[in-house]
């Protein structure tokens, strides 16, 4: 019919997003008004390309065919010459390229709408922003909510404090060996246990007896590190250089 | 006074990254939004000539560079940033114009099916679920995301370039079963 077999061995499939975007192409082409749209021209060339289609052994979606059949019937309608009470009946108006017609110019505006996004795509993908800073990733391995305020420093600082008014030990004054009168682990639970008869929060101080000795105070530092490395308690300092308080974490307040 | 806290939100805008929100910087900074918008302005006024510029993005402000050095910056990333697909851009061209719209109504108007760009276009969040339609079946509703706001450069939905009128006129449910 024409010679339309050239042109479309040009046209890569890929360029159509589905069946009003062959049409409008076709419209396009015969420098044809969509208002005014030739049904028959555009129906036989449309029927062409999917023919080529076929021969080329591409799987023509559904969605053509579909296509083709509506063009197929608002083709013969048009042939048919209305009779004045058929065209008074019919639901969809008495131009049935009317529908067509409506969709093909509402997707028209889509895909000029899309040009326009892609251009806009275009200025800004040449833009470049910093990717937003994880903030965790700055804090400190020690979460601060288990150390809220307070860090090692201030921990070792409370330490050197309470060593201070240390009594001293047997073993330094008498240079002999003592045997470990308690271990970290026992030492552990005896925090948790000061921790739960106070309430679960205690200060870092009150952990320790009147006059403890030395040993008892390394001891104790190193069960409370090992608790807030274990997230089973937290230290809290209210203000700078504050008192320190031991507080347990809630999953392990009712444990 | 006011030009430390200028300094201030430019020291924000770098460590934040994304668009930093108003209402957030002027809380940060204790200044009424207004200022913030005043000293953002003057921000945007001092970055004209560098390579970096500060821009209105998602209602708030964002520091990024400026796209005439991108050959540059991507000789440094080593890559070239995708783009959309024709299809992908006319799905979100309509979702973005009719938000919020089901995918059967996409596929009315596109006349193809949408299943695989919709999915795409949600996997990079340019769109996201925003609920569901009260009609048979309660298909999902799609609308457009912050981050399509971030990808396009656009300050707010208002910001999208007008469309000629006549698409509403013509609607019509219909989709192709």
């Amino acid at each position: 019919m024409n010679n339309l077999t050239e042109d479309v061995c040009i046209i890569r499939l890929e360029d159509f997003e589905g069946p009003l975007d062959l049409l409008l192409h076709l419209i396009n082409r015969s420098e044809m008004d969509i208002a005014n749209l030739q049904v028959a021209k555009i129906t036989a060339q449309y029927l062409d390309f999917i023919r080529l289609m076929e021969e080329l052994n591409i799987n023509v979606a559904a969605e053509f065919l579909v296509m083709a059949a509506e063009l197929l019937r608002i083709k013969s309608k048009m042939l048919l010459p209305p009779d004045e009470e058929e065209l008074q009946a019919m639901s969809d108006g008495p131009d049935p390229r009317q529908e067509l017609v409506a969709r093909l110019m509402e997707y028209k505006l889509y895909k000029e709408a899309a040009q326009t996004m892609s251009e806009r795509e275009s200025e800004w993908r040449g833009v470049f922003v910093r990717h937003p800073v994880e903030l965790d990733e700055l804090r400190p391995a020690v979460s601060a909510s288990l150390v809220d305020g307070v860090s090692v420093f201030d921990l070792l600082e409370a330490f050197s404090r309470v060593l201070e008014s240390a009594a001293p030990d047997e073993a330094e004054d008498e240079r002999k060996i003592v045997r470990d009168e308690e271990t970290v682990e026992q030492r552990v639970s005896m925090v948790l246990g000061k921790l739960r008869r106070s309430d679960g929060r205690i200060s870092f101080r009150r952990l320790f007896s009147d006059r403890p000795t030395r040993r008892e105070i390394v001891v104790t530092l190193l069960a409370v590190l090992e608790l807030i490395k274990k997230r089973r308690i937290r230290a809290v300092q209210e203000k700078c250089f504050g008192e320190i308080e031991i507080a347990l974490c809630e999953e392990y307040a009712n444990a | 006074m006011l030009e430390d806290r200028k300094n201030a939100l430019e020291a924000l805008l770098f460590v934040a990254g994304g668009p930093l929100d108003v209402r957030q910087a002027a809380t940060l900074l204790e200044l009424p939004p207004d200022t913030v918008e005043e000293l953002a302005q003057r921000l945007m006024d001092d970055y004209a000539a560098g390579g970096l510029q500060i821009v209105p993005v998602a209602g708030g402000y964002q520091m990024c560079t400026r796209g005439e050095f991108s050959g540059y910056v991507e000789r440094l990333l080593a890559h070239e940033r995708g783009r959309l697909s024709r299809a992908a851009m006319e799905t979100m061209a309509i979702i973005a114009y009719k938000q919020p719209i089901t995918r059967a109504e996409i596929e009315a108007i596109r006349g193809v099916n949408c299943d695989g760009v919709v999915e795409r276009l949600c996997l990079h969040r340019l769109i996201e679920s925003v609920g569901r339609k009260d009609t048979v079946g309660r298909p999902m509703l799609y609308g457009t995301t912050e981050e399509f706001l971030r990808y396009f450069g656009f300050n707010g939905l208002s910001d999208l370039p007008p469309m000629p009128e006549g698409a509403e006129e013509n609607e019509e449910e219909k989709s192709d079963e």
